[in-house]
């Protein structure tokens, strides 16, 4: 698997510290989760991302040990944890609601699963002074959850969870009730506090921009399957399925038939000429048939515009048919010559005096065999 | 309608139908009686007698008693109720709760009736224990006497304490019990640190609901106390009803209206807010 750069030295030593094998929940006849596997690395970052419905906080509370699995396991160091009641599991979960105790103050929610635990006064009244200090709300240890904003609460709600150094923490849609300004904040500090304090971390959102900017790996979820797992990048740029493909911001998406296989890369047959596409990582798709009905996903921001023919793998007659200025970038719409009906979106960094493309314009798309990925249906 | 008219009527209703009569208790308890005739002179004769004689503070002292053993019985009772029926799901639930709220839309008289025909001499209870062979013969211990109104006022008075807790613990949110265990706490951790603690606002709402009520009954007494039920409630019913000394009554009467407004203060500032709301 190819993994991304700033991934790759991170994702080199790890190790399964926790598995999903096969797993099933159903309830009455609904299903919700049909033949999970994943396999959680010790010290990452997992976002398990996917629309509401999709079963992303099913897999959270199965891991949490709130609810348990139909069928199928689920393995922690190698050992079924099925069998181990919620409270006696290693790990802690940070509720979307918070799930503070309304009747407790700040430091009495903290020291919970200290007391519960029977550890010693003096030792926890300074872990919880560092576990406070740690999430920036030392001062506020005397004081109500009720007297507390949306992100301090959220904050205790870390705090109480790591105090008891939980060998993973299972944070459920935790940013989802903050305003975007106080998300932003929260996304770089729970960043931030994971490297610090080195615990695996599974989140779940269905924010992709989210998912995106602070997982060391992604699990995106659709319908209680499991579409695809890996780095951000590689889901973005290489979606093995058309709901990844569509998940992430724009895509092009070009229908066509699997053809012969050449070293690393695949041809695609389209209507409008063969394309060709690396299948490094994509393992199903190396192996699928030929003929089979496929789509190459290319991203805008790939599209190289007039490049000079045969520097490219994928080359492509067309015509502009329109140039839009956003902002800091302008889109430019493509239509192929042969097939009008087939329509490319390009994006490229704006420029003051244009982009030296007007509609109505004839030149050429190229892009190379590894920048695009096949999609199978 | 103007918004002064509006303000008026909403604070001059309560005040002519509920502040008024009390008013005039008050300034009767200050009156008293020269044979048929009341004496409308101010003094504190009915307190001095109130305090004085021993029949009165006594029977007002077994009352109160009374009333806290009602009390402190249904919270025993009502409390594992409550959290059976919070337990309970669906359908289950609100058939089981209908069962319980029921009695509170039935006649008082009548549920003393069939309590009279359950708890007497010769009724239900006797019966069985007879029958079972727990008992030789019928016993006396049930029906007309205080015992007999304890578990009376008891039995009636369930429904209003079951409620308020019952509705107190379907407010806790599932997440915070998911939360306790998450941290590692067992389930009976749970219940004395999470459950009872944030159900108790429903203990006391009803706690001064049975007291309020037990303390001040005078009906359970005169069907089922017999001799010895006599209760404070009776004592000022008679007052009126076959003594007919009004001021005295009215003394009496604003005895038991400063413990039921103690009561109800003591309720508000033990179930006050902490750290506000949930």
């Amino acid at each position: 698997m190819p993994a991304a750069p700033p991934h790759a030295d991170m994702t080199a030593s790890r190790r399964t510290l926790l598995e999903l094998c096969g797993v099933n929940k159903l309830y009455g006849a609904t299903r919700v989760l049909r033949d999970v596997d994943l396999a959680i690395e010790d010290g990452e970052f997992l976002t398990i991302l996917g629309p509401s419905g999709s079963g992303k906080t099913t897999i959270l509370r199965l891991i949490g040990g709130f609810i348990a699995p139909s069928s199928g396991d689920i393995r922690f160091d190698g050992t079924s944890v099925v069998p181990v009641p919620i409270f006696k599991r290693p790990f802690n979960t940070v509720f979307q609601d918070y799930a503070l105790f309304p009747h407790m103050r700040v430091n009495e929610n903290v020291a919970y699963g200290l007391r519960v635990r029977g550890v010693g006064r003096e030792e926890i009244r300074s872990r919880v002074a560092r576990a406070l200090a740690v999430v920036a709300l030392g001062e506020f240890g005397e004081r109500y959850p009720a007297q507390l904003s949306g992100g301090q609460r959220q904050r205790v709600a870390l705090a109480r969870a790591l105090i008891l150094e939980p060998r993973i923490l299972l944070l459920d849609e935790p940013l989802g009730a903050l305003d975007a300004e106080l998300r932003r904040q929260m996304q770089q500090f729970l960043m931030r506090l994971q490297r610090e304090v080195r615990t695996t971390f599974v989140f779940v959102t269905h924010d992709q921009e989210e998912a995106i900017t602070m997982s060391d790996r992604i699990c995106v979820m659709r319908e209680g399957v499991i579409e695809q797992v890996g780095p951000p990048t590689e889901l973005y740029y290489r979606p093995r399925t058309p709901f990844v493909a569509g998940f992430f911001g724009d895509n092009n998406l070009l229908e066509g038939t699997l053809g012969g296989a050449d070293g690393a890369a695949r041809t695609v047959r389209t209507p409008f000429g063969d394309l060709r596409s690396a299948t490094a990582g994509q393992p199903e798709a190396a192996a699928a048939a030929d003929g089979r009905a496929v789509k190459v996903a290319v991203r805008p921001e790939n599209l190289r515009l007039a490049p000079a023919e045969g520097t490219c793998d994928n080359w492509l007659a067309v015509r502009i048919a329109e140039v839009r200025f956003v902002g800091p970038i302008s889109h430019i719409l493509a239509h192929s010559i042969d097939r009008p009906d087939i329509a490319l979106l390009l994006k490229r960094p704006s420029q003051a005096g244009g982009l030296g493309v007007a509609a109505g314009d004839r030149t050429a798309i190229g892009w190379n065999a590894a920048e695009c990925s096949i999609v199978l249906q | 309608m103007r918004r002064g008219a509006w303000v008026a009527l909403n604070l001059g209703l309560p005040a002519a139908l509920i502040l008024a009569p009390f008013a005039a208790f008050l300034v009767h308890s200050f009156w008293r009686m020269d044979g048929f005739h009341v004496v409308r002179a101010l003094s504190l004769h009915n307190y001095r007698r109130f305090v004085s004689e021993d029949i009165f503070l006594p029977l007002f002292l077994k009352t109160c008693e009374l009333a806290l053993e009602v009390t402190a019985i249904a919270v025993l009772i009502g409390y594992p109720i409550a959290v059976f029926l919070a337990t309970l799901r669906g359908r289950a639930k609100y058939a089981m709760v209908l069962l319980f709220v029921v009695p509170l839309l039935m006649s008082y008289i009548i549920k003393i009736y069939a309590l009279r025909s359950i708890l007497g001499n010769n009724g239900f209870l006797n019966r069985l224990l007879v029958a079972t062979g727990v008992l030789e013969r019928p016993t006396g211990f049930f029906a007309y006497n205080f015992t007999a109104v304890l578990i009376t006022l008891t039995i009636l008075l369930l429904p209003l304490m079951i409620l308020p807790i019952f509705v107190s613990l379907e407010r806790i949110p599932r997440s915070l019990l998911e939360a306790s265990a998450d941290l590692g706490a067992h389930p009976a951790y749970t219940f004395w640190h999470v459950i009872l603690p944030l159900s108790l606002p429903g203990v006391v709402v009803g706690a001064s609901f049975t007291f309020i009520l037990a303390i001040g009954d005078f009906i359970t007494p005169t069907m089922v106390g017999g001799m010895t039920g006599f209760t404070y409630g009776a004592a000022v019913f008679s007052q009126f009803g076959t003594a007919f000394d009004w001021p005295f009554g009215a003394m009496l009467s604003v005895v038991l209206l400063v413990v039921v407004v103690a009561a109800m203060f003591l309720a508000a500032w033990l179930g006050r807010p902490r750290g506000a709301t949930a």
